[in-house]
């Protein structure tokens, strides 16, 4: 829909100059409030001038299409030493250089600020309206004058302050004196006058003061808002011409962001080819590195029909990139895999996108590619977390900086961060501020309670407290700042700074376009997604270390499939460490599930997330699958969709076609419901979607509560839902990471232990989980260890890990690095004199080696070799010289040990603190993990363990999740609301806890329900962290 | 038990911690839970708990908010240095009379030297009048007796109890406590706690040479405390720091007080000297005189700013002096002093609108000594909005803040960086127009307005004046934080030729203020 470009009757005044919240710190309405708000004044358009920048645009210009008027395109530019600009697009042209401005205005400055000399501004006058505010001298005025001509006005204010009748006085001599006409604007930077509040705590928060002491920093009054019409007729009732001069600017604009056009970059094909005609090239070439024995007939039928597809939806050129891409990083040994609506076609198997084999595998590229959408198709590629950045510097190199760039991502205010802010603005003590902030970040996500307040050490009611809670919730859901999209990628044919502003991004080497992946859509860019997954940092570590070892070449489509083994191991829920079903929840599930087969691994990481937990469709499947109940669907319409899910709604697509099936939604009207998935979360409402959905659910005879369920699992999509394209990807790399985990047990724990940061687990976890494997792991020694956790052969076909000194809190990686050259080319170190010697490495680390127990083949022992390393000169000039002198240290004993080790690595492979007080706890009839599966369902048991996680997921109404590890195994424990609620302080506070509780089972599944908590009275590591999540 | 036989090279310190002295000094009752407070790694933290509020697992170093999660309805008051100080200097004044060589050791405690105390009696009964003495005072403390301070507070903080370490004795009584009882840098105790020594006893064990080299200077010389080697500073008599009293005798009576002003000019000269060399000066000086006939007159002198400018302070004497009538022939004169303070030794700051010109200076002393210092004020302006809360009273002279004091340091971070304050300007900076009468309160008063509803007429002092011309309207809202208020005001021109400040709020009129004619 293109908006009218008519701008009203002549005398109705038109607001040119609106910020809004992406003018950061400032405008206190988000685009949406500012248009809406104009259009129920009366305004037939509205300009949005943010400064410096043109994020807000694409919002406002989606809600001025809902509400049928329109946006003139502009931002407010500020000129080196010296006041600002509004400048607004008069045509494409003027679009143009309005970018290349901004883009040059934020090439050189700090993040957040933008600034450009008068001159270049004056370089780039043609098809921008220019209106003057703040103090411009007659020089500047005249200079601008020149070249914008009829295009400029100067900015006409009422605020009603006391600065109003200089200012009116001021612009009226500089009017005559330079012939600039003047022109009204109210200068808003919120929609209504009641946004003052708000808009005083974001100055506060830009100026890095509270509002006691802010004083006349903060506006005077309320008055920079938008006024309707007739307001500002009588405001500016002594200067008609320039209310007049509004509209006359605002006829010339006749830009709108639907004048855009995008065209997808083209080069990637060489000299002589039509993209179509390379893709089909390319992908027989690919089929047949794929299928050496021949291509199977069902993949050749598959690939023709896909590329009849692309060919007739002009989505060749898109595959190409991602192809380009791919291919780059696996001549570059990168990891990767695509996901995504089109990733798990037979052209992207072919192409290497993805490893997903379409022979053995039915998914239907339809369902991913829907020639009645007419929208690009969505790839995802993943590629290894420590090396996506090497991909990232090859498309810029590709396509050039001026055609490619990453996409933005705005921050919003979450409750965190807004209480953060808003308690600073409002003069809380910041740890007071602090302790809120954090205590809600997890737990409450509903209202801050008085209880939360009074555990942060506030008074609930100090009425500062309670205005700092009203604000938070005020500041929730703004704009907070921009950052970068995790993965998003946009290249164009022409230059992309023509289109959108570009910016430097914060990180180094990268630079991004001013809108996030929503408006991008809005201006119909296309994004390529080049993400980072630790698993396949993980997943390759993996493969280098069998073929290191064992001479054995993998990949992720050459893992054999379905192997029974490995399938026996998902049954057993023994999935610590492997990809996506690791948690607690997938770990419960699995039992239950019974995995057999890939398609299985598909539904089980698709159905414990809360589209389907919230659909209450994960019980009825389950049952199903059991055969406890008999498969049956609601309409026989449906049977076709939902037969692979035993007629269970589980994929967001599903929904999607349910709603065309049953719902009477056309094409189109499914689109939009997907849409309105992913906007539930922020607006908390499907709309008439939902009401035509059940009203064409009950016409077809679906029951109300079907319905109703359907309704549900949508909203559950919104918080979370997979498609069902992502899940068969990702199964993939499910089945790949529980193969390495159940055939080569010690690698993939090293794998994993050398991609840290990632997945579920704590270190001292995954270790513990591959000690219960029977994998030996043996302490960081300076004579063996590398910088990476390595293998050492025990057997045949066994291995023991060997920690390396990456695992050591505090060690340099150099240091680490040099250890290892060093002992490689010269062979072991005989004394800690000739390794500080020989690998030059300063007493701090070799302190820390020290204390790590690393130096043991040098010392008696790690007191003995502290000792001997403090005794070391430290100067260059004096290294390898030792000070001989002994002393008499004291012996230390286990839980001297223990808490060292913990120190230096955040475990301890000799001593487990709940084991250390195992026979305390004996006596006191305390068991151990382990012996709990033994014990039937119903009966109370008393545990004691470290917590490793927490958890409260939005789909468990209230229930926290705890997962307790002792020396023997891992225990899930749920703690009911009102439980948690009452020994909350416990609960949260302490790591190392005894719990009463009653053992649930479901098959084999085994739980604890939680009764009663204290603290458990064994020796406390100094740094002992649990991981939390939501 | 005579105790032990002093030498002439020995050096024996009592030391009085006073555990609760921190709060006892605030009011705090122990039973109540309170904590004394002060800002600390950008969190206001616990300098020092009552004993009730350590029973609930507040330490010194936790946060406030910490705090009062274990414990909500804990008090906590803000730590004022100066006053504590000069708290404890009072308590060791107190303590003069169980040895000249007295100091306060902040923030808790008290040393004396003792060993050269004529006729003191034995350590014990030392030990026991002190203990006495203190609890008499409400600072119940523990006492120590050691060969050094570092010694003797380290055995009664940790200890907590009384006790005399005999001579050549401090290392044994050192030995059994924690590490964190000596000065010394973390990372340097972690050191040795990770070496497995955990108290001074084990420290001290260590050699002396196999310490130098492996830890900072700082842990050396702890270790040299921990071996009972701690300095031994030499505590003075102590010398009262108070007023200044200069007498000079007439050799033959004086009547005139012209002459007299010779004798006086050389006492302020004097005066000033000594007030140089004790880097003092002062703001109030009283001259006294000893007439023949036994009786006294006396003078008292303020003298506007600390000063020891001797020019100064000879004019104000003059100013003073100027019709006083002797009550007879002057025999001696006295100058005496205040309580001087310590001389800042800051140039005037010729920019400074109250300094710039001397005058002012002596206007305001003159003014200070007839009306006192309550009555003579200058406002000061604060970048406010409400007009009534723009300003504040200030005693007169008293230095504007240079870049510390909240409103400084806001206009300090607010004129940094920002992108928004490039674009407006400096509006705040631009003082708005405000009449130098201010009414407070503001007084209700009738006005008549037109249809736009702006002023016509206003009645004043029982009759109606028409508003001549008019200015505004000017709107001023804010402060939703404590007191809002939203008003409309208007500067209004009388047919009387008077101008004043009008506002509307709630429906009301209200007058704020005139303008000079």
């Amino acid at each position: 829909m293109v908006a009218s470009r008519v701008v009203g009757p002549v005398n109705e005044p038109i607001e040119l100059v609106c910020r809004t919240a992406f003018s950061f710190g400032e405008g206190a309405s988000t685009p949406e409030e500012i248009v809406e708000r104009a259009a129920e004044l009366g305004f037939s358009a509205v300009g949005i001038t943010d400064r410096d920048g043109v994020y807000g645009l694409p919002r406002a210009h989606r809600a001025a299409l809902a509400c049928g008027i329109r946006v003139l395109p502009g931002a407010l530019l500020t000129i080196a030493g010296g006041p600002g600009v509004a400048l607004l697009a008069q045509d494409a042209g003027g679009w143009s250089n309005l970018t290349r401005l901004l883009t040059d205005a934020r090439k050189d400055t700090p993040k957040g600020w933008g600034q450009l000399p008068l001159q270049q501004l004056l370089d780039r006058s043609r098809g921008l309206e220019a209106i003057l505010l703040g103090h411009w001298t007659p020089e500047s005025t005249q200079a601008m004058r020149e070249c914008f001509g009829e295009s400029l006005s100067l900015a006409l204010t009422r605020r009603l302050d006391s600065h109003d009748v200089k200012h009116w006085d001021r612009m009226a001599v500089l009017s005559a004196a330079t012939q600039v006409p003047l022109v009204a604007t109210s200068d808003a930077i919120m929609h209504s006058s009641s946004r003052k509040p708000l808009h005083d705590v974001l100055t506060c928060i830009r100026r890095k003061c509270t509002v006691d002491n802010a004083g006349s920093a903060l506006a005077a009054n309320a008055m920079r808002c938008l006024r309707s019409p007739s307001a500002m007729k009588r405001m500016f009732a002594s200067a008609p011409s320039a209310l007049e001069r509004t509209h006359e600017i605002a006829h010339r604009c006749t830009f709108s962001l639907d004048d855009l056009r995008y065209l997808y970059p083209r080069e990637i094909v060489p000299e002589g080819w039509t993209p179509i005609r390379w893709l089909r090239h390319e992908t027989a070439i690919g089929l047949e590195w794929r299928y050496p024995e021949g291509t199977p007939a069902k993949v050749t039928s598959q690939v023709e029909h896909e590329l009849r597809l692309i060919e007739k939806l002009n989505f060749s050129a898109y595959f190409l990139t991602v192809y380009d891409a791919v291919r780059f990083a696996r001549d570059r040994n990168i990891l990767c895999q695509g996901r995504g609506s089109a990733a798990n076609s037979a052209v992207c198997f072919a192409l290497g996108i993805t490893a997903v084999d379409p022979a053995h595998s039915s998914l239907l590229f339809e369902r991913f590619i829907s020639e009645e959408r007419g929208e690009p198709p969505d790839i995802d590629v993943d590629f290894e977390h420590e090396r996506r950045e090497e991909v990232l510097q090859y498309v810029y190199k590709r396509y050039g900086r001026h055609r490619a760039a990453m996409v933005n991502e705005v921050i919003s205010y979450r409750r965190r961060s807004a209480l953060r802010d808003a308690g600073k603005a409002l003069g809380l003590d910041p740890d007071q501020i602090d302790r809120l902030a954090k205590g809600v970040q997890w737990f409450d996500r509903n209202a801050i309670n008085e209880a939360k307040l009074t555990e942060a050490g506030l008074n609930p009611r100090d009425p500062r407290v309670q205005q700092t809670v009203t604000m938070a919730e005020a500041l929730k859901g703004m704009p907070r700042h921009v950052g970068i999209h995790s993965g998003g990628f946009t290249v164009s044919d022409g230059p992309l700074i023509d289109l959108c502003p570009i910016e430097p991004a914060s990180m180094k080497g990268r630079t991004v376009i001013q809108w996030d992946k929503d408006d991008i859509d809005t201006v119909g860019f296309v994004k390529v997604d080049l993400l980072s997954l630790g698993m396949l940092t993980a997943i390759r570590k993996g493969f280098d270390m069998v073929k290191e070892h064992t001479g054995q070449c993998l990949s992720l489509a050459s893992i054999p499939a379905d192997d029974p083994g490995v399938y026996d191991m998902l049954c057993r829920a023994d999935t610590m460490g492997v990809f996506q079903i690791e948690s607690r929840a997938q770990m419960s599930m699995l039992p239950r599930m019974q995995p057999r087969c890939f398609y299985d691994l598909v539904i089980q990481v698709s159905i414990v997330r809360p589209g389907p937990i919230q659909g209450g469709m994960v019980h009825p499947y389950l049952r199903r699958r059991r055969g406890e109940e008999p498969i049956e669907y609601a309409h026989p319409s449906l049977e076709p969709i939902l037969k692979r899910t035993l007629g269970v709604p589980i994929f967001q697509e599903q929904v999607m076609a349910m709603a065309s099936a049953v719902g009477g939604f056309s094409p189109g009207e499914a689109d939009a419901l997907r849409r309105a998935m992913g906007a539930w979360r922020k607006r908390g409402t499907l709309g008439p979607l939902a009401e035509k959905l059940m009203a064409g659910m009950r016409a077809n005879g679906i029951s109300d509560a079907y319905a109703q369920q359907i309704r549900d699992q949508i909203r559950g999509f919104g918080e979370y839902g997979f498609p069902e394209s992502h899940a068969a990807s990702f199964a993939r790399l499910v089945y790949v990471s529980a193969w390495l985990k159940h055939h080569y047990p010690a690698a993939f724990c090293a794998a994993l232990l050398n991609s840290q940061p990632m997945g579920f687990y704590s270190p001292r976890s995954l270790l513990d989980d591959a000690r219960r494997h029977d994998v030996d792991v043996r302490p960081i020694d300076i004579q063996k260890s590398h910088w990476d956790n390595t293998l050492e052969p025990t057997g045949q076909r066994s291995w023991a890990i060997r920690l390396g000194f990456r695992q050591i809190k505090g060690l340099p990686k150099q240091a680490g690095l040099r250890i290892q050259t060093e002992r490689e080319a010269h062979g072991t170190f005989q004394s800690i004199a000739s390794l500080q010697c020989r690998a030059d490495i300063n007493r701090s680390a070799l302190a820390t080696l020290a204390r790590a127990d690393a130096l043991q083949s040098l010392a008696a022992n790690r007191r003995h070799a502290l000792w001997a390393v403090q005794g070391l000169y430290d100067l260059p000039l004096f290294r390898g010289l030792q000070r001989t002198d002994d002393a008499h240290l004291p012996e230390s004993t286990e839980i001297d040990e223990m808490r060292e080790d913990y120190r230096s690595f955040g475990l301890s492979l000799a001593h487990n603190p709940v084991g250390m007080v195992r026979e305390t706890l004996t006596q006191k009839g305390f068991i151990s993990a382990a012996e709990v599966h033994a014990v039937p369902g119903g009966r109370t048991v008393k545990v004691a363990g470290m917590v490793a996680h927490r958890q409260r997921p939005g789909t468990a109404k209230g229930v926290v999740f705890m997962t307790l590890e002792d020396e023997t195994g891992l225990l899930n424990v749920v703690i009911k609301p009102h439980t948690f609620e009452r020994q909350r302080k416990t609960i949260v506070q302490h790591n190392l806890l005894e719990i009463t509780a009653r053992v649930q089972r479901d098959g084999q599944s085994v739980s604890l329900l939680a009764s009663r908590f204290s603290p458990l009275k064994a020796p406390k590591p100094e740094k002992l962290t649990s991981r939390d999540f939501r | 038990m005579g105790g032990p036989k002093y030498t002439e090279r020995m050096f024996r310190y009592l030391v009085a911690h006073a555990p609760t002295f921190r709060l006892d000094r605030c009011g705090w009752p122990h039973r109540e839970p309170a904590v004394l407070v002060a800002e600390e790694k950008n969190a206001l933290r616990v300098q020092a708990a009552t004993p009730s509020a350590q029973q609930a697992g507040i330490r010194p170093g936790m946060s406030v908010a910490a705090a009062r999660a274990l414990l909500p309805h804990v008090e906590a008051e803000l730590l004022d240095n100066e006053a504590e100080a000069a708290d404890l200097l009072a308590l060791t004044h107190q303590l003069l009379r169980i040895s000249p060589c007295i100091a306060a050791m902040p923030p808790d405690a008290v040393v004396a030297e003792i060993a050269r105390v004529p006729g003191a009696g034995t350590e014990r009964a030392l030990l026991e009048r002190v203990r006495i003495r203190m609890k008499q005072l409400g600072h119940p403390a523990h006492i120590v007796v050691a060969d050094d301070p570092t010694t003797a507070l380290n055995v009664a903080r940790w200890q907590q109890t009384n006790r005399i370490i005999p001579p050549n004795e401090g290392h044994l009584a050192l030995a059994p406590l924690p590490l964190a009882a000596l000065p010394m840098p973390t990372k340097d105790r972690a050191l040795l706690e990770s070496l497995g020594i955990l108290t001074i006893g084990q420290f001290a064990a260590l050699p002396p040479s196999a310490v130098t080299g492996r830890f900072s200077p700082a842990a050396v010389i702890a270790h040299a405390m921990s071996s009972g080697r701690s300095p031994r500073p030499t505590l003075h008599p102590w010398i009262e720091n108070g007023p200044l009293v200069l007498t000079q005798d007439l050799p033959d009576p004086i009547s005139e007080f012209e002459a007299l002003s010779f004798v006086v000019g050389a006492l302020v000269r004097d005066l000033t000297a000594r007030l140089i060399a004790r880097s003092q000066a002062i703001t109030h000086v009283e001259l006294g005189l000893r007439l023949s006939d036994g009786r006294s007159q006396s003078i008292g002198l303020r003298l506007g700013a600390h000063t020891r400018d001797s020019t100064a302070i000879m004019n104000r004497i003059r100013h003073r002096t100027a019709d006083l009538k002797l009550g007879g022939p002057v025999v001696a004169v006295t100058l005496t002093t205040d309580a001087a303070s310590a001389f800042d030794g800051h140039q005037i700051d010729l920019r400074d609108p109250l300094r710039k010109n001397d005058s002012i200076a002596d206007v305001s002393a003159k003014l200070l000594d007839a009306l006192g210092s309550r009555s003579v004020l200058s406002a000061r302006s604060i970048p406010r909005h409400r007009p009534e809360g723009a300003w504040r009273p200030v005693p007169f002279g008293t230095p504007v803040p240079s870049s510390t004091g909240s409103a400084a340091q806001c206009l300090v971070s607010a004129h940094a960086p920002d992108p928004v304050f490039a674009w407006e300007g400096q509006p705040e900076a631009i003082a708005p127009d405000r009449p130098p009468i201010m009414l407070s309160p503001p007084e209700a008063i009738e006005v008549d307005v037109d249809q736009g509803n702006q002023p016509t007429a206003v009645h004043l002092s029982g009759r109606w004046e028409s508003v001549e011309q008019r200015l505004g309207p000017e709107q001023i809202s804010g402060e939703w934080w404590s007191r809002p208020f939203q008003r409309t005001y208007w500067q209004a021109a009388l047919s009387d030729g008077r101008r004043c400040w009008l506002y509307k709020e709630h429906g009301r009129w209200w007058l704020h203020g005139w303008w000079d004619r």
